[in-house]
Protein backbone atom coordinates (compact mmCIF):
# COMPACT_ATOMS: atom_id res chain seq x y z
CA UNK A 1 0.00 0.00 0.00
CA UNK A 2 3.09 2.30 1.06
CA UNK A 3 4.79 1.22 -1.98
CA UNK A 4 1.67 2.38 -4.23
CA UNK A 5 1.44 5.47 -3.22
CA UNK A 6 4.93 6.35 -3.28
CA UNK A 7 4.83 5.22 -7.14
CA UNK A 8 1.58 7.05 -7.30
CA UNK A 9 2.97 10.87 -5.75
CA UNK A 10 6.12 10.22 -8.36
CA UNK A 11 3.95 9.13 -11.31
CA UNK A 12 1.60 12.44 -10.52
CA UNK A 13 4.78 14.62 -9.79
CA UNK A 14 6.61 13.40 -13.41
CA UNK A 15 3.11 14.64 -15.45
CA UNK A 16 2.92 17.70 -13.25
CA UNK A 17 6.17 18.57 -14.49
CA UNK A 18 5.80 17.39 -18.06
CA UNK A 19 3.01 19.78 -18.13
CA UNK A 20 4.89 23.06 -16.86
CA UNK A 21 7.94 22.34 -18.83
CA UNK A 22 7.49 25.34 -21.50
CA UNK A 23 10.26 27.26 -23.71
CA UNK A 24 10.31 30.99 -23.00
CA UNK A 25 13.20 33.54 -24.00
CA UNK A 26 14.53 36.99 -22.94
CA UNK A 27 14.26 39.22 -25.65
CA UNK A 28 15.81 42.44 -26.46
CA UNK A 29 16.27 44.77 -28.98
CA UNK A 30 18.16 47.35 -30.10
CA UNK A 31 18.17 50.95 -31.00
CA UNK A 32 18.43 52.71 -34.01
CA UNK A 33 22.67 52.13 -34.13
CA UNK A 34 24.93 54.94 -35.85
CA UNK A 35 27.22 53.22 -39.06
CA UNK A 36 30.52 53.22 -37.23
CA UNK A 37 33.93 52.01 -37.98
CA UNK A 38 36.35 50.63 -35.49
CA UNK A 39 39.88 49.68 -36.62
CA UNK A 40 40.75 46.46 -34.40
CA UNK A 41 44.42 45.68 -35.26
CA UNK A 42 47.06 46.82 -37.61
CA UNK A 43 50.21 44.64 -38.44
CA UNK A 44 52.75 45.70 -40.90
CA UNK A 45 53.72 43.05 -43.38
CA UNK A 46 57.08 42.39 -45.04
CA UNK A 47 58.21 41.89 -48.97
CA UNK A 48 61.55 40.71 -50.46
CA UNK A 49 63.63 42.15 -53.66
CA UNK A 50 63.91 40.14 -56.72
CA UNK A 51 66.48 41.95 -59.21
CA UNK A 52 65.78 39.43 -61.54
CA UNK A 53 61.97 40.86 -62.33
CA UNK A 54 62.60 44.45 -60.87
CA UNK A 55 59.91 44.00 -58.28
CA UNK A 56 59.02 43.66 -54.66
CA UNK A 57 57.03 40.67 -53.57
CA UNK A 58 55.20 40.38 -50.27
CA UNK A 59 56.62 37.37 -48.08
CA UNK A 60 54.01 37.87 -45.35
CA UNK A 61 50.90 40.08 -45.44
CA UNK A 62 50.24 42.97 -43.71
CA UNK A 63 47.34 42.37 -41.60
CA UNK A 64 44.19 45.02 -40.74
CA UNK A 65 41.15 43.88 -38.59
CA UNK A 66 38.01 45.88 -38.54
CA UNK A 67 34.88 46.48 -36.83
CA UNK A 68 32.20 47.50 -39.11
CA UNK A 69 28.03 48.46 -38.88
CA UNK A 70 26.35 49.93 -42.52
CA UNK A 71 29.70 51.39 -43.69
CA UNK A 72 30.32 53.10 -47.19
CA UNK A 73 33.02 51.60 -47.35
CA UNK A 74 36.74 50.53 -46.94
CA UNK A 75 39.98 50.78 -48.96
CA UNK A 76 43.43 50.04 -49.01
CA UNK A 77 45.82 52.29 -51.04
CA UNK A 78 49.98 53.81 -51.43
CA UNK A 79 51.01 56.64 -52.76
CA UNK A 80 52.95 54.82 -55.00
CA UNK A 81 56.18 55.74 -53.39
CA UNK A 82 59.11 53.15 -52.14
CA UNK A 83 60.90 54.59 -48.87
CA UNK A 84 63.92 54.07 -46.83
CA UNK A 85 65.04 55.76 -44.10
CA UNK A 86 66.19 59.12 -45.26
CA UNK A 87 62.29 59.63 -47.64
CA UNK A 88 60.69 58.06 -50.73
CA UNK A 89 63.64 56.95 -53.11
CA UNK A 90 61.33 55.73 -56.21
CA UNK A 91 57.96 56.39 -57.36
CA UNK A 92 56.98 52.83 -58.70
CA UNK A 93 55.50 51.74 -61.48
CA UNK A 94 52.83 49.60 -61.07
CA UNK A 95 50.79 48.11 -57.55
CA UNK A 96 49.10 44.92 -57.60
CA UNK A 97 47.00 44.26 -55.07
CA UNK A 98 45.05 41.11 -56.91
CA UNK A 99 46.96 38.26 -54.15
CA UNK A 100 45.02 40.49 -50.83
CA UNK A 101 42.56 38.94 -49.13
CA UNK A 102 39.37 40.05 -47.02
CA UNK A 103 37.10 37.79 -44.89
CA UNK A 104 34.31 38.57 -42.27
CA UNK A 105 33.89 37.05 -39.18
CA UNK A 106 30.54 36.72 -39.82
CA UNK A 107 29.72 34.45 -42.68
CA UNK A 108 26.17 35.24 -43.21
CA UNK A 109 27.43 38.97 -44.65
CA UNK A 110 28.62 38.52 -48.64
CA UNK A 111 32.68 40.09 -48.60
CA UNK A 112 34.05 40.69 -51.98
CA UNK A 113 37.40 42.46 -52.95
CA UNK A 114 37.65 44.79 -56.04
CA UNK A 115 41.36 45.55 -57.06
CA UNK A 116 42.35 48.79 -58.96
CA UNK A 117 45.58 50.21 -60.22
CA UNK A 118 46.56 51.33 -56.49
CA UNK A 119 43.60 50.18 -54.90
CA UNK A 120 42.03 47.76 -52.87
CA UNK A 121 38.59 47.97 -52.26
CA UNK A 122 36.64 46.00 -49.44
CA UNK A 123 32.45 45.56 -50.05
CA UNK A 124 30.21 44.03 -47.77
CA UNK A 125 26.40 43.79 -47.81
CA UNK A 126 24.70 46.13 -45.32
CA UNK A 127 24.94 45.24 -41.45
CA UNK A 128 27.64 44.27 -38.56
CA UNK A 129 31.00 42.51 -39.57
CA UNK A 130 34.26 42.23 -38.49
CA UNK A 131 36.64 42.32 -41.38
CA UNK A 132 39.98 40.80 -41.47
CA UNK A 133 42.30 41.50 -44.57
CA UNK A 134 45.51 40.90 -45.68
CA UNK A 135 47.16 42.87 -47.84
CA UNK A 136 49.37 41.32 -50.25
CA UNK A 137 50.89 43.48 -52.52
CA UNK A 138 53.19 43.21 -55.64
CA UNK A 139 55.31 46.28 -56.48
CA UNK A 140 56.85 46.64 -59.85
CA UNK A 141 60.11 49.34 -59.22
CA UNK A 142 60.62 52.12 -62.02
CA UNK A 143 63.67 51.57 -64.11
CA UNK A 144 65.59 54.46 -62.74
CA UNK A 145 65.07 52.06 -59.76
CA UNK A 146 68.44 50.52 -58.19
CA UNK A 147 68.18 49.08 -54.63
CA UNK A 148 71.18 49.32 -52.67
CA UNK A 149 72.54 46.42 -50.75
CA UNK A 150 71.46 46.08 -46.98
CA UNK A 151 69.18 48.60 -47.10
CA UNK A 152 65.35 48.74 -45.67
CA UNK A 153 62.94 49.76 -47.73
CA UNK A 154 59.07 50.00 -47.38
CA UNK A 155 56.00 51.03 -49.07
CA UNK A 156 52.98 52.98 -47.14
CA UNK A 157 49.46 51.70 -47.33
CA UNK A 158 46.95 53.78 -45.96
CA UNK A 159 43.40 51.95 -44.67
CA UNK A 160 40.50 53.82 -44.79
CA UNK A 161 36.74 53.04 -43.46
CA UNK A 162 33.61 55.62 -44.19
CA UNK A 163 31.43 55.62 -41.66
CA UNK B 1 49.05 19.17 -11.34
CA UNK B 2 45.68 20.53 -12.03
CA UNK B 3 47.14 24.47 -11.32
CA UNK B 4 50.30 23.54 -13.28
CA UNK B 5 48.45 22.72 -16.03
CA UNK B 6 46.53 25.87 -15.43
CA UNK B 7 49.71 28.25 -15.36
CA UNK B 8 50.83 26.28 -18.92
CA UNK B 9 47.23 27.52 -20.27
CA UNK B 10 47.37 30.57 -19.01
CA UNK B 11 51.02 31.45 -20.48
CA UNK B 12 50.13 29.35 -23.95
CA UNK B 13 47.48 31.90 -24.26
CA UNK B 14 49.32 34.52 -23.31
CA UNK B 15 52.03 34.26 -26.12
CA UNK B 16 49.47 33.89 -28.87
CA UNK B 17 46.77 37.26 -26.97
CA UNK B 18 47.77 40.11 -28.50
CA UNK B 19 48.81 42.91 -26.09
CA UNK B 20 45.78 44.26 -24.86
CA UNK B 21 42.71 45.99 -26.86
CA UNK B 22 44.29 47.87 -30.33
CA UNK B 23 41.14 50.05 -31.69
CA UNK B 24 41.35 53.43 -33.17
CA UNK B 25 37.40 54.91 -33.91
CA UNK B 26 36.33 58.44 -34.39
CA UNK B 27 32.44 59.92 -33.26
CA UNK B 28 30.26 61.21 -34.37
CA UNK B 29 29.61 58.88 -38.15
CA UNK B 30 27.56 60.38 -40.49
CA UNK B 31 26.06 64.05 -40.11
CA UNK B 32 23.65 65.81 -42.30
CA UNK B 33 23.60 69.23 -40.02
CA UNK B 34 21.84 72.79 -41.05
CA UNK B 35 23.63 75.10 -41.55
CA UNK B 36 22.20 78.83 -41.65
CA UNK B 37 25.71 80.63 -41.01
CA UNK B 38 29.25 81.09 -42.70
CA UNK B 39 30.66 78.89 -40.00
CA UNK B 40 29.85 75.49 -38.47
CA UNK B 41 31.49 74.47 -35.64
CA UNK B 42 31.52 70.95 -35.03
CA UNK B 43 33.34 68.50 -33.01
CA UNK B 44 34.65 64.62 -33.23
CA UNK B 45 35.85 62.57 -30.66
CA UNK B 46 38.84 60.36 -31.70
CA UNK B 47 39.80 57.30 -29.88
CA UNK B 48 42.67 55.60 -29.32
CA UNK B 49 42.96 51.98 -27.58
CA UNK B 50 46.22 50.96 -30.00
CA UNK B 51 48.25 49.53 -26.97
CA UNK B 52 51.03 52.80 -27.62
CA UNK B 53 50.32 56.07 -27.64
CA UNK B 54 49.74 57.22 -30.81
CA UNK B 55 49.52 60.69 -32.33
CA UNK B 56 46.34 61.36 -34.33
CA UNK B 57 45.22 64.51 -36.98
CA UNK B 58 41.82 65.48 -37.96
CA UNK B 59 41.42 66.37 -41.86
CA UNK B 60 38.97 67.31 -44.40
CA UNK B 61 38.69 65.70 -47.73
CA UNK B 62 36.65 66.08 -50.63
CA UNK B 63 33.82 63.37 -50.53
CA UNK B 64 35.36 61.06 -52.51
CA UNK B 65 38.35 61.03 -49.91
CA UNK B 66 40.80 62.06 -52.77
CA UNK B 67 42.17 65.82 -51.80
CA UNK B 68 42.58 67.56 -49.23
CA UNK B 69 39.51 70.23 -48.83
CA UNK B 70 40.19 74.16 -48.20
CA UNK B 71 37.97 76.81 -45.52
CA UNK B 72 38.13 74.31 -42.17
CA UNK B 73 40.28 74.85 -39.27
CA UNK B 74 40.88 72.58 -35.91
CA UNK B 75 41.38 73.74 -32.73
CA UNK B 76 45.00 71.40 -32.45
CA UNK B 77 46.94 70.81 -35.76
CA UNK B 78 47.68 67.20 -34.02
CA UNK B 79 46.14 64.87 -30.70
CA UNK B 80 48.91 62.57 -28.96
CA UNK B 81 46.72 59.66 -27.31
CA UNK B 82 47.85 57.26 -24.67
CA UNK B 83 46.83 54.11 -24.70
CA UNK B 84 42.98 53.50 -24.13
CA UNK B 85 42.52 57.45 -23.86
CA UNK B 86 40.10 59.45 -26.33
CA UNK B 87 39.73 63.30 -27.11
CA UNK B 88 37.51 65.95 -28.39
CA UNK B 89 38.87 67.92 -31.15
CA UNK B 90 36.58 71.13 -32.52
CA UNK B 91 36.60 71.90 -36.07
CA UNK B 92 35.14 75.05 -37.78
CA UNK B 93 33.82 74.44 -41.27
CA UNK B 94 33.47 77.67 -43.80
CA UNK B 95 30.49 77.83 -46.10
CA UNK B 96 30.16 80.36 -48.44
CA UNK B 97 27.00 82.56 -49.11
CA UNK B 98 26.32 81.29 -52.33
CA UNK B 99 26.78 77.74 -51.46
CA UNK B 100 23.10 75.49 -50.60
CA UNK B 101 25.12 72.59 -49.65
CA UNK B 102 28.98 71.16 -48.31
CA UNK B 103 29.48 67.15 -48.22
CA UNK B 104 33.27 66.12 -47.13
CA UNK B 105 34.85 63.99 -45.22
CA UNK B 106 36.23 64.03 -41.94
CA UNK B 107 39.22 62.33 -41.63
CA UNK B 108 40.88 61.18 -38.23
CA UNK B 109 44.79 60.08 -39.62
CA UNK B 110 47.14 58.34 -37.93
CA UNK B 111 49.94 60.44 -37.53
CA UNK B 112 52.81 58.59 -35.42
CA UNK B 113 53.21 55.64 -33.12
CA UNK B 114 55.03 54.91 -30.14
CA UNK B 115 56.73 56.42 -27.78
CA UNK B 116 59.64 57.46 -30.13
CA UNK B 117 56.83 58.86 -32.46
CA UNK B 118 57.64 56.87 -35.57
CA UNK B 119 56.22 57.11 -38.70
CA UNK B 120 53.84 54.29 -39.53
CA UNK B 121 54.05 52.00 -42.50
CA UNK B 122 50.05 51.31 -42.01
CA UNK B 123 48.04 53.54 -41.83
CA UNK B 124 44.65 53.60 -39.99
CA UNK B 125 42.02 56.47 -41.51
CA UNK B 126 38.35 56.60 -40.06
CA UNK B 127 36.16 59.17 -42.23
CA UNK B 128 32.99 60.25 -40.92
CA UNK B 129 30.46 61.98 -44.12
CA UNK B 130 29.60 65.28 -43.26
CA UNK B 131 26.91 66.89 -45.07
CA UNK B 132 25.89 70.57 -44.48
CA UNK B 133 22.58 72.19 -45.87
CA UNK B 134 20.57 75.23 -46.11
Amino acid sequence: MKKSIIAGAIVALLSTSAFAAEDFKIQGATDDLPAGCTFLNLQDGAMEWDESTNSWYTSSDAQIRVKTRDILGLSVATDKALYDAIGAVDDVVEVDYSASTAQGENTRKNVSIATDENLLVITTDAGGNVLNIGVDHGVLASDSFVAEDNTSYWMINTATCTQ
Amino acid sequence: MRSIKLVIASLMIMAWAPFGAQAHSMTPGYEKKFAPGDVVNLAYTIKNEYDFPAIYRLEVYDKEGHNLEEGWRVDQETVKLFSGNYKRVRLKIKMDEDVKERKVLVCSVLHKVGYDEKDPTTISRVCSRLWLWR
